[in-house]
């Protein structure tokens, strides 16, 4: 580790060769703003400009300055605060994007026959918004806290994990903004041009940098099974990032691009990048989360460390094959539309023994469901793992599948996993990292974990009930016929009568939403400092570790 | 060689290799001597604090 006063050699060439690379970043932000004929790209332009100017004012108060280059803390938690910031302001304004498009399903003329309003650019808005900001911000900073305790290391890189954050944030703007000029190259969850694509590589590469660099300079020799799903989620983003970005822009001063697959083979690739995005990113990254976050708000080891092994091996070599029950009954080969089923089918194993891995690490504890909401939502969060990685096999299989396919189930199932498990856990994250960062004795208030708990979970009920419903009967209206073999149904009729749940789903998205609010004004309150008003009724656990009660029961 | 023949083959390579690796998972995790490295390795995250937070900061 550095000495933290004197500035070595190659620390002070690295501060300055970034400084450069700054520089030469904000010249090309700003000749791309002159020169390109494309409103968005000069937005962009601009946009990029802008971050590289705050990077060369931040790397130049470093490398001009005399003070010491690493700051005094043993862990580097700053930029962690900053991600868990961002995670909580990018899941209020993706709940609340979600919730305006439900409510616009339901009551098209709400979206005002504008362009920028219109579904078809809200709807990427809103997935890139929760998966990529609130998902993606929650991962950046639960890996780098988790990766530093577990290797009891300091992260890697100096300002690099700041030029992660940053850069990510960078990343999300452009997507989110182009989708709304109505840029896209039209990939569900890929949806940003090959110039942002070619951003998040950078940045992507840099934040397999700070966590590796951190594995390696570990004090501690095992690799805790947390930095091994944090390790796969990032390589394998990284790969499929790569594979189903590949493209030819038009101009490299323009927007558009051509993908370099066509026909079935994109199909394909879309969809094993699509799949695993789900399997990797929402899947392996929050499998993550849940090996650090529930034994330590349990104060008990994981119940099986064998069983953990044997989900992460099981888990990453099966999920990579199960993306062709996306393309069922497709020009995709039968043969292969069978792995993928079959594989899907096989995820069920690795799913249920990770679910029982992490319920079964509160046997003996399971009073503490009762009197820690924190840890209901962690616990409730695994439950809704296990459902809804029960469901999706289910429905990958193929005659199940030519019921659910383009129906609202899909959009249930997703989201039974997305605001179940997903969101859950994030929350439960969120409640422990806020007091334990901020130095804290416990949240501001307990109580309203409990509200958050509560209205979020009828929120989720109400969801996926809803879309239950709405999806199986549009499932068999669609294939219903009379005794003559004619469709008995059109399609718009089947429209007509989703209403009713379309508006039950919104009411849930606006309970989700409601409960988020709610943990926005309870982490607001913790960071500013204001006296916890329920401190007593609070965990040991709660309590930031400097400032924690000693263990009075001794460690199992 | 057809399409089919490629087909089946490279299933074939696909399932034998699945099947060694897994199987040497469940060797390396069911193997006797390795029991205590696991014990040690779960009690990672409940010992992590008081490393950071004690008076030695690592300096």
């Amino acid at each position: 580790m550095e000495v933290a006063s004197t500035k070595t050699g190659g620390a002070a060439f690295l501060d300055w060769g970034a400084l450069a690379l700054t520089l030469v970043g904000m010249a090309l932000g700003i000749f791309v703003a002159l020169f390109s004929h494309d409103a968005v790209m000069q937005f962009h332009a601009v946009l990029f400009a802008l971050f590289a100017l705050a990077g060369t004012i931040f790397l130049a108060g470093k490398a001009f300055s005399s003070a010491p280059s690493q700051p005094a803390d043993f862990y580097a938690d700053n930029v962690i605060k900053a991600g868990t910031i961002a995670t909580v302001f990018w899941g209020v304004a993706g709940f609340m994007l979600g919730d305006i498009i439900a409510w616009q399903l339901a009551f098209p003329a709400l979206n005002f026959d504008l362009p920028w309003t219109n579904f078809g650019r809200l709807r990427p808005v809103h997935t890139s918004a929760v998966v990529f900001a609130f998902g993606g911000n929650a991962l950046l900073a639960t890996s780098m806290y988790v990766v530093q305790r577990t290797c009891k290391a300091k992260l890697f890189g100096g300002w690099l994990p700041w030029f992660v954050f940053w850069g990510y944030q960078l990343f999300l703007l452009m997507a989110a903004s182009g989708y709304l000029m109505g840029v896209t190259q039209s990939k569900e969850y890929a949806e940003p041009e090959w110039y942002v694509d070619l951003w998040l590589t950078i940045v992507w590469v840099a934040y397999l940098l700070v966590f590796l660099g951190t594995i390696m300079k570990r004090r501690e020799p095992h690799i805790y099974v947390a930095n091994w799903f944090y390790l796969a989620f990032i390589v394998t983003i990284a790969m499929l990032h790569i594979v189903n970005n590949l493209a030819v822009p038009v101009s490299f001063l323009g927007t558009k691009s051509y993908s370099a697959f066509s026909g079935v083979q994109d199909a394909m690739t879309q969809w094993w990048y699509g799949h695993n995005a789900v399997g990797f990113f929402l899947t392996a990254g929050f499998l993550g989360m849940m090996y650090y976050f529930v034994p330590k708000r349990a104060e008990r080891p994981v119940y099986s460390y064998k069983l953990s092994i044997v989900h992460f091996w099981s888990l990453i070599f099966l999920y990579i094959w199960a993306g062709p029950h996306h393309l069922h009954y497709t020009a995709l080969p039968d043969w292969a539309q069978t792995l993928g089923m079959t594989f899907s089918i096989m995820l069920w194993m690795p799913s249920w023994g990770g679910m029982i891995n992490g319920l079964m690490t509160l046997s003996g504890a399971w009073d503490k469901l009762r009197t820690d909401p924190v840890i209901r939502f962690l616990v409730v969060s695994v439950a809704f793992y296990g459902m809804s990685t029960f469901e999706g096999p289910l429905m990958a299989i193929r005659s199940v599948n030519s019921l659910s396919h383009y129906t609202d189930w899909t959009v249930g199932h997703v989201h039974s996993g997305a605001l179940g498990w997903v969101g859950m856990v994030s929350f439960g994250a969120i409640y422990c990292l806020v007091p334990w960062l901020w130095k804290r004795q416990g949240l501001y208030s307990q109580r309203l974990v409990e509200w958050h708990f509560w209205v979020a979970t009828i929120g989720i009920l109400l969801y996926i009930t809803a879309m239950w419903v709405s999806g199986i009967m549009q499932g068999l209206m669609w294939r219903a016929t009379d005794a003559l073999g004619v469709l008995q149904y059109s399609f718009v009729e089947s429209v007509e009568a989703m209403h009713p749940y379309y508006v039950i789903r919104a009411i849930g998205g606006l309970l989700y939403l409601t409960g988020g609010l709610i943990m926005a004004y309870n982490v607001f309150r913790t960071i500013r400092g204001d006296e916890p008003v329920d401190v007593a009724d609070q965990p040991r656990i709660a309590a930031a570790p400097e400032i924690r009660h000693p263990q009075t029961v001794p460690a199992v | 060689m057809t399409y089919e023949t490629v087909r089946s083959l490279s299933a074939m390579t696909g399932l034998f290799i699945f099947v060694t690796l897994f199987i040497g998972v469940l060797v390396f995790v069911f193997w006797p001597g390795n029991q205590k490295g696991f014990d040690e390795a779960s009690r990672i995250p409940l010992d992590s604090d008081d490393f950071g937070a004690g008076g030695n900061n690592g300096r």
